[in-house]
């Protein structure tokens, strides 16, 4: 049987959240050849036992088909991620993290706003369709749009109008092989490193004019190693240098201020206060305009409600 | 639960660098070789990314299919001290070619490739480096990389003018000799022809393989279809290698007795003015500058002719794609890279290098103008000729170099085939 879409889900621990996200997949309106891969990165047995009934029900009462595979051992998730690609045999592809959640509409909008680019004479072997999404932490939900218009490579990087989430994708299968394989020395941030590299191989982003979130993130920043995140970013920074040369200095100055900020964010949220301190000094020492900038900013907030 | 067995890295899916000093706006044989290569690779599930080093900011010559990356490695933004630098850089870089300051002006000359390209493949990992032309061969020799990235010389043109030609690359003498020393680092070397391994020391010759350019072929019903006009055409850059000048000195006898044909030639280079002025000099109203055409395939089927005098080539490039589109080709017999493309009256006449050459090349021209089934009979032989040489042979050839265990036997490639 030749799938329409493959939805590629990578598991670790986390039954319940995988179940939440496959009941999001079953309540989709759009009701074509759909298949899940779920791959599960060696989660303990207990865990993926869990899971696999959870995968079970799904083939049960969604109508749709469900391929479970599992790592022998925890390889990490852009091993776990390339796994999930080598198993596509559907003509297009979307994936989806356990835990994060589709509206009912999602396909069924970027379906149309595929077949409308098409119509309108795009390749969409070089678009992927993302879409607006809300956006879950700390107990608050926010509103997130993505911003497709100008230049899509420099608005990845500084993530503010246009932000790396693969849960967010649709495409054709052939649009996922432009950027590649996920890097596996990455442990946090495959998904930016991933979005940079098709965009810079020739691809392009588009969103569902009139749409609103299709989704929902559960964004959490414990227990993950700032480290990693911060380690992460630089990796990615370094690996496009080339490319960054292209703009003003300011923007590689403003994006290595990021990578330290990020990890300082990441260290407080996981209660390592000195490490936290250490990456802001760093960001300081990299960057010193765009601390000042940011402290400017975060005065300003704290005095005049950031107006 | 599906069991099926979990490869890490797939054969596909590998990380490969192409790297060339120069790609903006340059319409060479080389480029396109390299981009088409790298195209062909991506759409093989390959992540390719081509590494160069210029100031021009301006997009390749030859589109880049979606899948292959592009960086350059310079840095576009001078400030006043880089540009001072640079400034003090040039004048050092003409001082004479003296043993001791020859060091100084070759790291000025070249340093920063080599150093810059040694810092993104640090970072960048990929499986495979591949340097194109001597310059970037010279770079990937030098870079401090991890030894598990593969590194591969490719080499575009004949191998004693790459490395002894004191007109073409840098004119130093050390550099000249770096060239040839440094690719004792290479893992593999690839060559254009059999003939050119046989011109490397014997210690170098195992790393070498041969691997022709890719030829796409022209669908037969296309070729049946063809109108063709009484055109003598030519294709490729305006330089004295190509020996434009001889065409038209030959071009200049046979147009009295041929009032009903054109010669077309089509390219730019740096003789274009001077060729210009040699066309209206000799008054030679059938003969044409043509400059650089998106559809050179489609005038293939068009012309009646190729007239391929030049000196030498690494792979004739245009003589292959004509032989390929059913056109006889008109080359000279000691130019190497289009004798072994055209079999004289076979698919093409080799015209003799001794005696007078242009009246040799004026009477080869001449004879297969007057003789309509001549050229229809070597016309027909072309096609067949150029099928060793289809994409997907030679790409195949290609990862086995880069991705195999073993330096491929392509000795014999370019003969394979031959009618």
């Amino acid at each position: 049987m030749t799938y329409a879409l493959d939805v590629l889900m990578p598991h670790y621990c986390h039954p319940l959240g995988l179940k939440q996200s496959l009941d999001s997949v079953a309540r989709q309106t759009w009701r074509g050849r759909l298949r899940v891969i779920v791959v599960d990165d060696g989660s303990p047995e207990a865990d993926f036992n869990l899971a696999k009934e959870h995968c079970d029900e799904f083939r049960r009462t969604s109508g749709f088909d469900l391929l479970l595979l599992r790592n022998e051992t925890n390889l990490g998730r852009p091993k776990t991620r390339n796994r999930l690609l080598d198993a596509v045999e559907a003509t297009h592809v979307a994936w989806l993290d356990a835990e994060d959640v589709w509206y009912p509409e999602k396909l069924a909008l970027q379906f149309e706003h595929l077949a409308r680019l098409e119509y309108q004479g795009v390749d969409i072997n070089r678009m992927w369709v993302t879409c607006n999404y809300h956006w879950r932490q700390y107990g608050r939900t926010t509103r997130v749009a993505q911003i497709t218009s100008g230049d899509q490579l420099r608005e990845i990087l500084l993530g503010a109008k246009l932000r790396a989430y693969l849960w967010t994708l649709l495409g054709t299968a052939e649009s996922f092989r432009i950027a590649g394989r996920f890097d596996e020395r990455l442990p946090r941030l495959q998904d930016l490193d991933y979005f940079i590299s098709f965009v810079r191989a020739g691809g392009r982003l588009s969103t569902p004019p009139g749409a609103g979130p299709l989704c929902r993130y559960y964004k959490s920043d414990v227990g993950r190693a700032a480290s990693d995140v911060r380690d992460s970013y630089k990796l990615i920074l370094a690996k496009n240098r080339p490319v960054l040369r292209r703009y003003p200095p300011e923007l590689a100055s403003k994006l290595h201020f990021k990578a330290n900020w990020l990890g300082a964010r990441f260290a407080r949220a996981n209660g390592h206060k000195r490490v936290a301190a250490a990456y802001l000094v760093q960001a300081a020492i990299d960057s010193p305009r765009e601390a000042i900038h940011t402290l400017r900013w975060i005065i300003s907030k704290r005095f005049h409600g950031g107006k | 639960m599906d069991s099926r067995a979990f490869t890490s890295r797939s054969r596909q899916g590998r990380r490969i660098a192409f790297i060339v000093e120069k790609l903006a706006q340059r319409s060479g044989g080389a480029e396109r070789v390299l981009i088409e290569t790298a195209n062909a690779l991506a759409a093989r599930g390959h992540s390719v990314e081509i590494i160069t080093h210029e100031y021009r900011g301006a997009p390749p010559f030859y589109p880049l299919a979606p899948g292959v990356m592009l960086s350059n490695l310079r840095n576009l933004h001078r400030s006043r001290l880089k540009r001072r630098i640079d400034g003090a850089r040039s004048l050092l870089e003409r001082a004479p070619d003296v043993p001791g300051l020859d060091r100084l002006v070759w790291f000025s000359r070249h340093g920063s490739f080599w150093r810059q390209l040694s810092a993104h493949l640090q970072v960048m990992q990929p499986d495979v480096a591949v340097a194109f032309m001597p310059p970037a061969i010279s770079a990937l020799a030098l870079a401090k990389i991890p030894p598990s990235v593969r590194r591969v010389a490719s080499i575009h043109n004949v191998p004693e003018q790459e490395f002894m030609n004191p007109e073409r690359w840098d004119s130093s003498r050390l550099d000249r000799r770096r060239r040839l020393e440094l690719l004792s680092r290479f893992d593999r070397i690839t060559v254009l022809l059999p003939e050119h391994r046989d011109w490397f020391a014997p210690d170098l010759r195992p790393a070498i393989s041969v691997i022709p350019n890719a030829i796409e072929p022209v669908p037969p019903e296309r070729i049946a279809a063809a109108a063709r006009e009484n055109v003598v055409m030519a294709v490729g850059r305006l330089a004295t290698v190509k020996r434009n000048e001889l065409l038209l000195e030959a071009w200049s006898r046979l147009a009295p007795e041929f009032p009903d044909w054109s010669l077309q030639i089509f390219g730019v280079g740096p003789l274009q003015d001077q060729l210009a002025a040699r066309i209206e000099a000799s008054e030679l109203q059938s003969a044409h500058l043509m400059g650089h055409v998106p559809d050179i395939k489609d005038r293939y089927l068009r012309s009646a002719i190729l007239a391929h005098p030049a000196e030498f080539e690494g792979f004739g490039l245009a003589p292959a794609e004509a032989l390929a589109a059913g056109l006889p080709v008109v080359g000279f017999a000691d130019c190497s890279g289009v004798n072994t493309l055209v079999q004289d009256q076979i698919n093409g006449l080799l015209v003799p290098g001794e005696g007078d050459r242009v009246a040799n090349y004026a009477s080869a021209l001449a004879s297969l103008m007057r003789d309509g089934a001549l050229r229809a009979r070597l016309g027909a032989q072309g096609p067949a000729s150029m099928s060793v040489y289809a994409p997907p042979i030679i790409i195949d050839g290609w990862e086995q170099i880069i991705f195999g265990d073993h330096a491929p036997e392509l000795r014999d490639m370019s003969r394979q085939g031959a009618v």
